[in-house]
């Protein structure tokens, strides 16, 4: 059967507006929600440039006071806290660049390629990490390797180090390749084809 | 309360349909749509201060409302798909025929792309082509090019 698509969507218009009439009304703005505001969960980039720059801040004491009392070299020490200074200024410039309390006010269009090119250029700098992780983590698996008494716990320990490692990276890659494919999908869709 | 959030509030009261209208094109769970409402003022609430009134409160509005669901619907696709869009609107006072019938329609509405769907929306919702190009970043002729594809998209999912 043919069905008439315009007739259709003029009806859809008259009952669009029937259906906004019958929405209820929320008093949802008081005191309350004033108050709440703060405990509300932020946007999920948002809330992973906080944790970023939580994570670089924690690092840097963190690793200085394992260096000082469990005899790690003060280089690798140093090593670690450059890392940390250079990551957390990189997100700071990030965060600015996506404009990260204006970022939704902007257009569809220009939000969508923000945050693509946010998860494109950590997607990045994490394969250029790599390196400097596995030799970070190489570092310290030497030194539980000298602090463990026998073969099996050395083994344990080799073992759960790359596995872990490897799962995290794999994770954390697929997840931002999979939200750059995502908003290029996205992007496409803005096209005039 | 104090003016700040005064003004707030009664800018809210006075969009607060529109909110719910995008929240409701994304989801049709209830509480979903409520979490996704809740959502949307934070992020308004955060910018509330810094909007600099270049555009009309309406588009900011719908702007942050579309890129919050946009950005919403992206992380939950799999479970959306599986979502029967279209149950959360009052069906009341509307023959079982209509009901239905609106219904399919937007059942096709909602498997149309992201893009095409806030498209839609945005017209349904009385805008004009030059408000929708300046919400979506996109040209008017691409406004008008996308409706005349969307209508003969809907019309080829109605004959299948």
């Amino acid at each position: 059967m043919e069905i008439n698509i315009e007739k259709e969507i003029q009806a859809l218009k008259s009952e669009y507006n029937v259906f906004k009439e019958g929405l209820e009304k929320q008093e949802t703005l008081n005191e309350k929600f004033f108050k709440s505001l703060r405990k509300r969960p932020a946007m999920a980039i948002n809330k992973e440039i906080r944790d970023r720059i939580l994570g670089d801040v924690v690092t840097i004491p963190t690793i200085i006071v394992i260096c000082i009392h469990i005899d790690w070299s003060l280089l690798f020490g140093i090593l670690v806290s450059l890392w940390a200074l250079v990551d957390l200024g990189i997100t700071l410039w990030v965060s600015r660049k996506l404009g990260m309390n204006h970022l939704l006010d902007d257009d569809v269009r220009t939000v969508t390629g923000k945050i693509a090119g946010y998860r494109k250029f950590y997607a990045g700098s994490l394969i250029a990490a790599i390196v400097p992780v596995t030799a970070m983590f190489t570092y310290i698996f030497m030194r539980l390797y000298a602090q463990a008494d026998n073969a099996t716990a050395v083994r344990l320990i080799t073992i759960s180090g790359i596995i872990s490692i490897t799962v995290a990276i794999v994770i954390t890659l697929w997840q931002y390749k999979k939200h750059v494919r995502r908003c290029r999908e996205l992007l496409e869709q803005f096209e005039e084809k | 309360m104090n003016a700040k959030e005064q003004q707030f509030t009664n800018i809210i009261r006075e969009h607060e349909r529109t909110i719910y209208t995008v929240c409701y094109m994304f989801s049709s769970n209830t509480d979903e749509v409520n979490d996704l409402y809740q959502d949307i003022l934070v992020r308004l609430w955060q910018g509330f201060d810094t909007f600099e009134g270049k555009s009309d409160i309406r588009t900011w509005i719908y702007r942050v409302s579309l890129n919050y669901c946009i950005n919403f619907s992206k992380r939950q696709k799999k479970q959306r798909e599986r979502l029967d869009l279209g149950t959360g609107f009052p069906s009341e006072g509307r023959s079982l025929e209509k009901n239905l019938q609106i219904k399919q329609l937007y059942k096709r509405i909602n498997a149309l792309g992201l893009v095409d769907r806030s498209v839609v929306l945005l017209w349904l919702e009385g805008l004009s082509y030059d408000e929708i190009g300046a919400i979506l970043g996109i040209s008017v002729k691409n406004v008008s090019f996308k409706l005349v594809r969307i209508k003969e998209q809907l019309k080829k999912m109605s004959n299948i």
